[in-house]
């Protein structure tokens, strides 16, 4: 009787594993797929292979551990931001928080603030975390030291320059490659073109703050005193006069949106920019009357300022997670280790510019990349951008709640100031370098 | 493991008998078995097993009617917004060549007033992006700012602004890039030039410029409500993202159709619309022109769980193969899908594209349909496995409990252990069967003592008769000769075997005609063999016989 009912209580037990199934302790089930939405600022060319590697994990690993990612949104960063605000404000008509999003870890900081960010430890091993360059990871670690911004792809800013229109200036000029090295020879050049061209523009800089904060940081000193800007001293307004004059007489172009709009029509010759930005600019140069002119990009290191060191921004971009159900996040993780890994990465660099964030891409794969590579322009960059991590010293900018805030105002500050004095100088009204920099000061 | 538990059973069973346990266990069982049996039955006449199949049925019918109304609604407001759009710009077009002195029809020769006319449209597109769900909005004129160039022909000057975000409408959050247009224009509102800006639009290959021009050239007098058109899902050259484009004619005051304007109904926002809930089902929408075999998905739009549509699928139309308890089937290049369809109505009666017939399609990959069928069977299958068990586990439980009395009973009886009241008036059987065997015991102990009472009379009688025996036995052995007496026992092993039985029955008490009867002799037998057994032990008569058989009994203690 004893072993008939032990008999039945095993036959019990097998059915009641059989029923319940077993678990490999991954709170996801492939049979009901988890559902999650991204935003992100690979847009243009970039979203291509972005899209391609979304479908990708969705047909494969997504498939198989119950994980799709749908994107919901695909705008600029600073577009992106704007929206992250309004949720970040709650207000009224502000998009639905998307899961998984792309952004700095300068807005990082404020959803963090608010509890609204997943810290990615608690989801990454170290064996993990070991696979990434350990400077790209430290910079994604907010003040309470949790991992909030996983690295998925970094940038620097170089000098993107039209060599085709440039030969042309320069074959009828004194203009010299030499001074696209300096902002000096830059400013100079600047007003030479201005010159030259009848009143066209000829340097211009994606992020003037960029251009000030790394200058600072050639020069020696720092645009930051604490969490605060600090404007004054001398090597400040080094920089300011540097770029003044050509600036508020034409040669230098303080535009509101990216210097790739103004090249891709011809009317800029060189730019300072994210390396991730060669994508827009093409290799043609569309004119008024729809002429369309094949041109040669450049792409040199980023200018130092005379007796400056050689310094440049190194962007930290990374992906976040918005803080959920364990379901969600855990999921979230798992596509994030899969778009980053190597050979993900290798594909992204290679379609996109971007440079790899893990070891092996980093410091085995690229040069192997290069030799096969068949964008034209991506190798160019990858290239310039490789040399310099070779010669340069990388700055990042720090991670403070009112950063965001002190560097949109000082850009809006500072293109308002100068595109003001513009058009007095247009108006031949009298203008001053001086008057200026206390305004900006203020 | 069952034909382990059955022989062990059989053996346990056979070893001992069947215990009445074990029997109601099997009575039990059997009834359980035949109860879900039966259940099992019913449910499978009613069709509840299949209740999945419905349920997907039932679910696909609902998303199917709130999808295909959603598209109807939506796809006709933006129609009605398009057919707007386009009079309000023809109209300020129209304002544009009389100040400038030209007519519509001139426009491609005055490439210069490109520009300007654009210019002059740019808010009302601003506005049309600002104010509603949209991919994008456009205006496509029949004119290229650079007549003489080689790819003049394909090459058509116009605005297409995009929408990144195409959902948001409000003031806040409504971000719009600039895909093609004069940079001057995008400059001038602050619209970021896109990585794929182009100046103008390449048309080589895409008909639905040809297609609306001519017919809305070839059909003047008909109203723009019945010339806009729905193209399939296109991919612009030199876009990244595809979608359905609305087109309506830019008919001039003249009559002069110079372009077309339009909305965009793109890939992202389809997928923000109508996606359908994956909650239940993972189902995923299409909306597609009808193709000759089945659903024309090289032109569709999809929405739904990314990983059951792969990009490839695009590049086929999907095959009607079918259809059976009420779904609709498909196969396509990648796979095969089942699901409901509906047709759209995107014209209103009396349009010039009224033939051109679109469906709504709510489909999930066949294997997802089976496995949520099979899942549900599976289920069912479970719950009754789960119940069969359980049913065991409580017949194994109740048999116990209720034999328990039973077997206790029996093993006070086995014990003689029982009384009266033995099972403390539980159970009433119980209790007149030890009452009952209470009284046979008291009845069985009064017979007892009956029968020993009689035994000790005749245990005294017969002490009595064995004293008088001796006394007789004493008596007659003074009275014989002790020497003739040896003799006689002497002789006694000298009888044959035959003369022995005689001698036998004597002692028994037989008398001659008794002893010829057993022995089957006569009387001159039985007086032949008396005459030797006198003779050899030396014996004259039978009664001197028996008093020396009576003395040796006496002796030997009955034994001769």
């Amino acid at each position: 009787m004893k072993k008939l009912t032990a008999l039945i209580l095993t036959l019990i037990l097998t059915l009641s594993v059989m029923l319940t199934g077993c678990s490999d302790g991954s709170p996801l089930d492939p049979k009901n797929p988890v559902e999650l939405t991204m935003w992100h600022n690979y847009g243009g060319e970039m979203q291509n292979t972005m899209d391609a590697l979304v479908e990708e994990f969705n047909h494969t690993v997504g498939k198989d551990k119950g994980i799709v990612i749908n994107v919901t949104n695909v705008a600029s960063s600073s577009t992106l931001n704007e929206s992250l605000e309004l949720i970040l404000e709650g207000s009224p008509g502000a998009p639905d928080m998307p899961d998984i999003f792309t952004g700095y870890p300068e807005i990082a900081v404020k959803f963090q603030e608010k509890d609204m960010l997943a810290n990615l430890d608690g989801y990454m091993t170290e064996e993990v975390l070991d696979k990434y360059v350990e400077a790209f990871v430290e910079e994604g670690r907010l003040s309470d030291g949790g991992l909030y911004v996983f690295p998925i792809a970094k940038s620097t800013e170089v000098l993107y320059v039209n060599m085709t229109l440039f030969n042309k200036f320069a074959a009828e000029t004194e203009a010299t490659e030499d001074m696209l090295y300096t902002f000096e020879g830059l400013a100079e050049l600047s007003a030479m073109y201005y010159e030259w061209s009848g009143g066209k523009q000829f340097f211009g800089s994606d992020d003037w703050f960029n251009f000030f904060e790394v200058g600072m940081a050639q020069l020696g000193g720092s645009i930051f005193d604490g969490e605060a800007l600090s404007l004054d001293g001398e090597k400040f307004e080094y920089i300011f006069n540097t770029i003044y004059d050509p600036a508020a007489k034409g040669g230098i172009a303080v535009y509101d949106g990216y210097s790739s709009d103004l090249s891709k029509t011809g009317d800029l010759i060189c730019s300072t920019g994210s390396s991730a930005g060669i994508l827009f600019y093409g290799d043609t140069v569309t004119y008024e009357n729809g002429a369309e002119e094949k041109v040669d990009y450049s792409i040199l290191p980023y200018p130092v300022f005379e007796n400056g060191a050689k310094t440049a921004i190194q962007r930290g971009g990374g992906l976040m997670v918005s803080k959920s159900d364990e379901k969600k996040e855990y999921a979230a993780c798992e596509f994030i280790k899969w778009l980053t890994a190597s050979e993900q990465n290798m594909k992204f660099v290679n379609e996109t510019g971007y440079l790899p964030v893990t070891k092996q891409a980093f410091e085995e794969d690229m040069d192997e990349l290069l030799d096969t590579m068949e964008n034209a322009n991506v190798k160019k960059m990858l290239t310039s951008v490789l040399s310099m991590y070779d010669e340069y010293t990388f700055f990042t900018a720090p991670n403070y709640p009112k950063f965001n805030d002190d560097s949109s105002g000082f850009e809006s500050k500072f293109k308002e100031l100068l595109q003001e004095d513009y058009k007095k100088f247009l108006a031949g009204e009298a203008i001053s370098a001086g008057d200026t920099l206390t305004e900006l000061r203020k | 493991m069952l034909k382990e538990a059955v022989a062990l059973w059989k053996k346990e069973r056979n070893k001992k008998g069947t215990t009445l346990h074990r029997r109601l266990l099997l009575f039990f069982v059997s009834l359980t078995i035949v109860l879900i049996l039966v259940f099992t039955l019913l449910l499978s006449l009613f069709g509840i097993t299949g209740k999945d199949e419905k349920t997907v049925n039932n679910y696909i019918d609902a998303v199917l009617t709130n999808t295909a109304d959603k598209i109807e609604d939506d796809f006709g407001a933006m129609s009605l917004d398009g057919i707007n759009m386009a009079e309000a710009i023809a109209e300020q077009c129209d304002g544009f060549f009389q100040v400038n002195g030209i007519t519509a029809a001139e426009l491609p020769e005055h490439p210069e007033m490109i520009q300007p006319l654009l210019a002059g449209q740019m808010q009302t597109l601003i506005n049309m992006a600002s104010n509603r769900y949209c991919g994008g909005v456009f205006i496509m004129l029949d004119a290229t700012v650079d007549p003489a160039a080689e790819d003049a022909e394909t090459s058509k000057a116009g605005v297409f602004l995009k929408k990144t975000q195409p959902t948001q409408t409000t003031s806040l959050g409504v971000y719009i890039d600039y895909l093609r247009g004069p940079a001057p224009l995008a400059r001038e509102h602050g619209l970021m030039l896109l990585g794929q800006w182009k100046m103008e639009y390449d048309i080589s290959g895409q008909e639905f410029f040809t297609t609306v021009m001519q017919t809305a050239r070839d059909n003047p007098d008909q109203p723009l409500s019945r010339l806009y058109y729905w193209s399939g899902r296109i991919l612009l050259k030199g876009n990244s993202e595809a979608g359905f484009m609305l087109c309506v004619p830019l008919r001039s005051e003249d009559g002069t159709v110079f372009g077309l304007c339009g909305i965009e109904m793109s890939d992202r926002l389809f997928k923000t619309l109508y996606q359908p809930d994956s909650g239940t089902y993972d189902v995923f929408a299409i909306v597609a022109p009808d193709c000759e075999d089945g659903l024309g998905t090289s032109k569709g739009m999809i929405a739904g769980s990314t990983f059951l549509t792969t990009g490839a699928r695009w590049e086929n139309d999907l095959t009607d193969t079918g259809r059976s308890d009420g779904f609709t089937y498909y196969s396509g290049a990648n796979g095969k899908y089942a699901g409901k369809t509906a047709g759209l109505r995107l014209y209103t009666a009396n349009s010039l594209y009224e033939n051109e017939n679109w469906s709504a399609a709510i489909l999930m990959p066949q294997s997802v349909l089976s496995d949520a069928v099979k899942g549900s069977v599976s289920y069912f299958i479970g719950i009754v496995i789960v119940l069969l068990i359980l049913s065991i586990i409580a017949s194994v439980v109740i048999s116990r409990k209720y034999i328990s009395p039973v077997t206790e009973a029996l093993e006070q009886v086995k014990n003689k252990s029982y009384t009266e009241n033995g099972s403390n008036g539980r159970f009433s059987e119980i209790n007149d069967l030890f009452e009952f065997l209470v009284q046979q015991d008291r009845e069985h102990e009064e017979a007892v003592s009956s029968l020993d009472e009689q035994h000790r009379a005749e245990v005294e009688a017969h002490e009595k008769t064995k004293g008088e025996l001796a006394r007789v036995a004493g008596e007659a052995k003074q009275s014989i000769d002790p020497d003739s007496y040896a003799l006689f026992v002497g002789r006694l092993a000298t009888l044959t075997k035959r003369e022995r039985e005689v001698f036998d029955l004597y002692i028994e008490g037989k008398k001659a005609k008794e002893i010829m009867e057993i022995l089957a002799l006569t009387d001159n037998g039985l007086k032949f063999h008396n005459k030797n057994i006198y003779s050899k032990l030396g014996v004259s008569s039978r009664k001197e016989l028996l008093k020396y058989v009576a003395i040796i009994k006496h002796e030997q203690g009955g034994n001769v």
